[in-house]
């Protein structure tokens, strides 16, 4: 697995209680951060699955002054022409209608579409989505449904979403 | 510096089951045709900003 960090510094999440935002950072998931994202936390995910699966790149994010809480994941695979994405899912305390921090979900997909134009895919980034979000989807993320339940953020929509959320 | 919100009572996680070969396909098939349609795009953006220059001089 590589090991860098890619885009450190966004202001993108943002405290529900306070109103003020964080810098977040993005990296790559180790070992040792395993145990803190296990379905014991109140994680729904199977991150440690994830983790040890050769063809995927599982993504934390953190708040740059406090990298110990993990704010949400993201497990990608790079394929030839685009970034398809695994999983995405918050921490569990920023689930439900008191969830600490708002913004997490959106950061990590800025971050897939980052990553998309970083390996040549020219920011295509594709997933599966619940019906009842599908129009969410494409009005908040400007992505396209292809038919079933899969969606695609392309080129142009990829743009703002980097733009929206990462310092250059 | 913009966020993206959820809606209220609906949290965004996504779980995707992989892609059978035919999706494989029909999805490569409209990234391919989407990124042509996308260089189209820009390129005739670029010649219409030529063609505005040279009616303005």
């Amino acid at each position: 697995m590589l090991d860098f960090e890619i885009d450190k510094l966004t202001d993108s999440i943002l405290n529900r209680r306070s109103g003020d935002s964080f810098r977040t950072v993005i990296s790559l998931l180790e070992k040792i951060d395993l145990k803190k994202v296990s379905k014991s936390k109140g994680w729904q995910f199977d991150w440690k699955y994830e983790f040890s699966q050769i063809d995927r790149e599982v993504y934390k994010l953190a708040i740059v002054d406090n990298q110990n809480v993990i704010q949400g994941l993201i497990s990608l695979t790079i394929k030839l022409d685009h970034v398809f994405m695994n999983l995405l899912e918050s921490a569990p305390f920023n689930l439900g209608s008191n969830k600490v921090y708002e913004g997490v979900p959106g950061n990590l997909v800025a971050f897939s579409c980052k990553l998309s134009f970083q390996r040549g895919s020219d920011g295509f980034v594709s997933f599966e989505s619940k019906t009842k979000l599908i129009n969410h989807y494409i009005k908040t993320l400007g992505a396209f449904h292809i038919g079933n339940s899969l969606l695609v953020i392309d080129t142009n929509a990829a743009k703002i979403l980097v733009e929206k959320y990462f310092k250059t | 510096m913009g966020i993206i919100l959820e809606p209220n009572g609906v949290d965004f996680v996504v779980q995707s089951k992989p892609l059978t070969k035919k999706q494989e396909i029909e999805l490569s098939e409209y990234i391919a045709k989407r990124k042509i349609e996308i260089k189209r795009q820009a390129i005739q953006r670029k010649s219409n900003r030529k063609k505005d220059k040279i009616i303005i001089a």
